[in-house]
């Protein structure tokens, strides 16, 4: 190990005794177990980790806890990992993003020198001529800047996990607050959710030794012994669950929290959420504020003691508010030499903070600036200013210890608008949503004691007003906000500086931000999107009131008026995979599965619905069909039963034709519409009693079909029951001129023609079980439709098998269905149809019933009838070369007029046919057409004819046997 | 002529998940009837419900469909005890009967094979054989609620859901209905599924659960009980 290990300090994470490998770039590092990537590298004095998204300058550690950019690499094939919290494991490939040929030497940033030339928005300036060069900017401003890159040919996770937790009160954030205001909730006897994005808790105490103060619990104790405490105490509570290394990155409307804990990603209801999200640092503005080398104090000071790593060998301390001071004692007594204190104040803090940074060599300077950072691709120096007068000081390290800014963001997610609190020179939560409450340093609150008592009183009166008991807590917690007096504001001057970095995510400068401004984008909503300030892997973190600070200084404007602009999802970047969860895509299998599998076809995906395509060749198939018999499983069918003295004028009601005056034991078909007359669905009803219907749907309109009747009947005091039946029964449609030859095998009943004509139905025993049979025909042969409780479903397919097997019965799929249908010009609603098909268009005006009283879509039908129609829906055949695609236009002079709906080979016919949309003039028979083959045919188009009557058997005579 | 085989009968049923059960090597209650006893360890098959979680599919049932307006006077009238929004069970004629009463106008009565459902008849009320619809599957054990806390959103805390009470929403993305039925002092839920998304829902659980040592057993843990 390098000298960059400071001594064993009793909260740090690394065990010492276990020694775990990695490459960096290629080049190996040695890690203690539990070290972080980041950690490790900076133990090895490697200081520059990645490399800028449009300068490509070197940048390395600033905030060691996950919010910046500036250490992002590459995981064994994972992109923009931050290596500052991303473990170390045994055998870890990391590369660096974003650099050529490596982060350590970037041959692109010569791009550092050409600023001028790639000023702000300088992509709606330049490289837009030549027009046709475009594809070829775009290509390789692509290739030169941006972050990681994916792998498309890596396999992805599949071990996602999703899970959900509800609660009473749900706290986001694991400092003394957060810890406090969950453990008061619980002992309130609320259920807690504790969520917090570190691997233990206590927050800042973690990595502090002065004193704890406020609540009596932790008191007095060193930070990282109280930390340890709270973490006792919240462990031991078990109404309090606590989820660690897990990140709220979104609070949604319903408290609702998303939540991404390692490959789980868990939703979290709560009744009352407290967002314990605490204060950070944030940076400063001077020339090459992000040089390696310049750090947050905080996380300086979490590399120290979590990790045992030290930063720097000569630290200058930054910083504007006591804050500082007591920060850069602790960085002391973390074993870190301290060189100066530059304070932009001009009065020295109080004796005690002066104490603890009264180190020999310690220079502390007043009413001082940083000029900038001196130093190429690491910190060397720091140039500042007091007096005017400018100095330099020796020194590797820049720790940056301004007053922490409330964290906000996850808040103003849910509609807690930030206010600008004069008093504080800060950003902080302004009215709460109910339910939603703000809890220690988050609400603005520096006090230390104020803080912890704040996220007392803040547990209290969320349990109370979780468990539904009077909210004295609540009111005493809104109201007893109040802040020591006399904090000084915020120093903020903008720096002249031409490398002053506001958005180091998208390397958006001070003088970016300037010219923005001048452009005329003076809108702080405008500016971001213009120069995509906040706009980055951050999203705001680090940037957002200082781009609001910037705005107001340039725009000469107070900061209250500016604003912030809005915070949204995710807080932190949350994979896609973590947001799909598991691969759960439910299907169905009809009762008939197995057998279809067992013959090996080739199926598809119909919805959720697992069908078989093809289990030979479409020709084979449909010879068999048109030839001998064919078998096809219709279990798919949406199926409603409907009874009820009122199913009758029920149906009249939903369907532009009569069902009413339909006779027990007939079928008629089916098309119903919508308000806006709109063909909504088909299928058939059967009558099957006085009060019993039995009404199919299309494959996959089921629940919207029922949907349909249930809004129709609430209210309506019809007596009508409708149960959805689709699971209860399957189906199979025995077709061809064999397949009453075939149930004569299978039942008692009488199938013949005279006894069962064409659309007539029966109830009885088929191969000895019950069975409802329905004589229909939507492929253009003799058929049988059977309906048997879905149990039986596999024994009726062999049944049926078994009893046309000399016959030469065949099954066949949709494929074959489909050119079978076609060449009946049968239509099939949302393929021939869409949303602005009418029945009348649609060839259906014969089931039209105008002289009904009253139907669903009859005002809208009758403006159709009297215009006139304007499209028509129609058969053709193709007399040209080719098979036109399903979708292709229909043109005329060039011009689309209509389109292809359907289009296949008949192998019965020999030639392609199919059905579309033309204009109602070009709806007669025998008009010629021209048709697009489709897409990649660069336009080329063939012939055909409209054919206004159906290919196969025109007469009907095959259905009517 | 007939050729084929009549009066068929039970022997012909076949459950949706029969398939799966066949590979999974079960034990039939009896040749004619697809009902899993176990999968050839009724011991570890026991042990499991006790300590971890073990996914049951409680057989071929009768399931009638009760709804209309007139649901709850025809249940009194045929002597069908029920509670509206719970799972309950009653005698009727000496015949054991789940009743699912999830609304004022919609109950699904169940019934064990070879016990007959009453007859259900009455204004405004429908009565409906589903007994192919549904398959019944029975989790039970110390773990399921963390199973279903992975696919169902609904809080189902035993605070929130009391033993028999009813839920309509999604497990495994799937629209389902449910309900909370512990065994003895075993959390537990009973899920009726539509049987197409029988087989789908059956590995959704065993894939979430087999991290919570869910493991398929069979109907004599029910008896057991």
């Amino acid at each position: 190990m390098t000298d960059r290990r400071l001594p064993h300090h009793p909260v740090e994470e690394v065990s010492r005794d276990r020694e775990v490998s990695f490459t960096f770039d290629g080049r190996r590092y040695v890690a203690f177990e539990g070290d972080t990537v980041g950690s490790a590298l900076a133990a090895a004095g490697a200081k520059v980790m990645s490399r800028s998204f449009k300068y490509h300058r070197p940048r390395g550690l600033v905030c060691c806890s996950g919010r910046c950019p500036n250490c992002m690499v590459d995981v064994d094939g994972t992109p923009n990992v931050r290596a500052c919290i991303e473990p170390v494991r045994d055998g870890m490939a990391v590369r660096g993003q974003n650099a050529w040929p490596s982060v350590r030497r970037d041959f692109l940033s010569v791009f550092d020198h050409l600023d001028r030339v790639l000023p702000v928005g300088f992509y709606y300036k330049t490289f837009i001529r030549p027009r046709f060069l475009w594809p070829v900017y775009e290509h390789v401003l692509r290739h030169l800047a941006g972050l990681g890159k994916v792998d498309i040919g890596s396999k992805p996770d599949l071990h996602q996990r999703k899970r959900h937790v509800h609660c009473d009160v749900a706290v986001i954030g694991g400092g003394p607050a957060g810890c406090l205001a969950a453990i008061e909730a619980a002992a309130a006897g609320a259920k807690v959710v504790l969520i917090d994005d570190q691997s233990e808790l206590g927050g800042h105490l973690r990595i502090r030794t002065a004193p704890a103060t406020g609540d009596a619990r932790i008191a007095g104790l060193p930070g990282f012994e109280a930390a340890a405490k709270l973490t006792a105490l919240v462990r031991s509570d078990r109404n309090i669950e606590h989820f660690a290394r897990a990140t709220a990155f979104g609070l949604y409307e319903g408290k609702l929290i998303g939540v991404s804990q390692g490959n789980a990603m868990i939703r979290v209801r709560a009744l009352q959420v407290i967002v314990a999200t605490g204060a950070e640092e944030r940076p400063v503005l001077f020339q090459d504020n992000d040089r390696p080398g310049v750090m947050l104090g905080s996380a300086i000071l979490r590399l120290a003691r979590l990790y045992g790593v030290k930063a720097g060998d000569r630290a200058v301390v930054v910083t504007d508010d006591d804050h500082g001071w007591r920060l850069a004692a602790e960085i002391i007594g973390a074993g870190i030499n301290v060189v100066a204190v530059v304070d932009s104040r001009n009065s020295m803090p109080s004796a005690d903070l002066v104490q603890g940074v009264d180190t020999p060599g310690a220079v502390t300077y007043l009413g001082a600036h940083v000029i900038k950072a001196i130093g190429r691709s690491a910190v060397s120096g720091i140039q500042i200013s007091t007096n005017a007068v400018k100095r330099s000081i020796k020194c590797d390290l820049i720790a940056i210890t301004c007053r922490p800014e409330p964290v906000i963001s996850l808040l103003a997610q849910e509609g807690v608008s930030p206010k600008f609190d004069p008093a504080l020179d800060q950003f902080v939560p302004g009215v709460r949503t109910v339910g939603i409450q703000a809890a220690g340093h988050v609400e603005g609150v520096i006090d230390e004691s104020i803080v912890v008592n704040r996220g007392v009183a803040a547990g209290r009166a969320a349990a109370d007003a979780a468990l539904g008991r009077t909210t004295v807590h609540l009111a005493a917690h809104q109201s007893g906000l109040r802040q020591p007096a006399g904090q000084q504001p915020i120093q903020f001057d903008l720096p002249p500086a031409r490398k002053a970095f506001v958005c180091m995510c998208e390397d958006v400068t001070v003088k970016d931000i300037k010219q923005a401004i001048r452009e005329g984008f003076d809108n702080i909503e405008t500016l971001k999107r213009y120069s995509t300030v906040t706009m980055g892997p951050c999203q705001g973190k680090m940037c957002h009131s200082l781009s609001a600070r910037v705005h107001a200084a340039v725009a000469g404007q107070s900061v209250s008026i500016t604003g912030l602009t809005t915070a949204r999802p995710p807080f932190q970047p949350v994979t896609l995979a973590a947001l799909a969860g598991p691969h759960m895509a439910p299907f169905r299998q009809t009762a008939i599965h197995e057998r279809h599998a067992k013959l090996g076809p080739k199926w598809m995906d119909m919805g959720e619905w697992k069908r078989p395509l093809l289990y030979t060749s479409v020709e084979q198939e449909c010879k068999a069909v048109r030839d001998a018999v064919g078998i096809i499983d219709v279990s798919t069918l949406g199926k409603l039963e409907l009874r009820g003295a009122g199913a009758g004028a029920f149906l009249d009601w939903l369907h532009p034709n009569r069902f009413s005056d339909l006779r027990a034991g007939r079928v008629r078909y089916r098309a119903m519409c919508d308000d806006a007359g709109i063909v909504l669905d088909d299928g058939t009803v059967a009558r099957l009693g006085p009060d019993r219907f039995l009404l199919t749907t299309a494959t996959g309109t089921i629940e919207a079909v029922e949907q349909w009747f249930t809004w129709w009947l609430a209210g309506s005091g019809r007596d009508v029951q409708v149960t959805n039946v689709t699971s209860e029964y399957a189906a199979v449609n025995l077709t061809g001129p064999l397949s009453r030859e075939v149930m004569t095998r299978l039942t008692r009943l009488d199938v013949s023609a005279k006894a069962m004509p064409y659309l007539s139905a029966l109830e009885g025993e088929v191969a000895g079980v019950p069975a409802i049979i329905l004589r229909l025909g939507f492929v253009g042969e003799l058929g049988y439709e059977m309906h048997v409780p879905a149990d039986y479903g596999a024994y009726l397919w062999d049944a049926i098998i078994e009893a046309g097997h000399d016959l030469g019965i065949e099954p066949f799929g949709i494929e074959a269905q489909r050119v079978l249908r076609l060449e009946k010009q049968h239509l099939i609603v949302g393929q021939d149809t869409d949303a602005l098909s009418n029945p009348i268009e649609s060839g259906l005006a014969w089931l039209v019933k105008a002289d009904k009283p009253d139907f669903i879509g009859r005002d809208a039908t009758a403006i159709v009838a009297a215009r006139g129609m304007l499209n028509a829906l129609v058969g053709f055949e193709v007399t040209g070369e080719g098979v036109p695609a399903e979708g292709s236009a229909i043109v005329r002079d060039g011009h689309a007029v209509g389109r292809v709906t359907s289009c296949k080979w008949s192998p019965t016919l020999k030639k392609a046919i199919g059905m579309g949309w033309v204009p109602a003039q070009d709806a007669v028979e025998d008009h010629g057409i021209a048709i697009r083959l489709g897409v990649g045919t660069h336009g080329k188009t063939t012939s055909g004819k409209v054919r206004t009557k159906p290919f196969y058997d025109p007469e009907g005579a095959r259905l009517r046997m | 002529m007939t050729t084929a085989r009549v009066n068929a009968g039970n022997s012909v049923r076949s459950s949706p998940l029969d398939a799966l059960h066949e590979r999974l090597n079960a034990r039939w209650r009896a040749p004619c009837l697809r009902w899993p006893i176990d999968y050839g360890n009724p011991v570890a098959e026991a042990e499991a419900a006790r300590s971890t979680a073990g996914l049951i599919d409680w057989g071929p049932l009768n399931k009638l469909v009760v709804q209309g307006k007139g649901t709850s006077p025809a249940l009194n009238s045929a002597q069908v005890q029920f509670v509206i929004g719970k799972a309950t069970a009653c005698t009727v004629g000496g015949a054991m009967l789940d009743v699912w009463s999830d609304a004022p106008d919609h109950s699904i009565l169940l019934s064990r094979h070879g016990t007959a459902l009453p007859d259900i008849t009455g204004q405004l009320v429908s009565a409906v054989d589903m007994s192919s619809a549904f398959t019944a599957l029975r989790l039970i054990g110390p773990s399921v609620g963390k199973i279903f806390a992975e696919l169902c959103p609904i809080d189902l805390g035993p605070d929130v859901l009391h033993d028999g009470q009813i839920v309509h929403g999604p497990v495994a993305n799937v629209r389902v209905t449910f309900a909370r039925q512990d065994l003895a002092a075993l959390p537990g839920f009973t899920i009726l599924v539509p049987r197409d998304y029988a087989a789908y829902m059956w590995n959704a659980l065993i894939h979430t659960g087999d991290r919570y040592g869910l493991i398929p057993v069979g109907n004599h843990v029910l008896e057991e009980r």
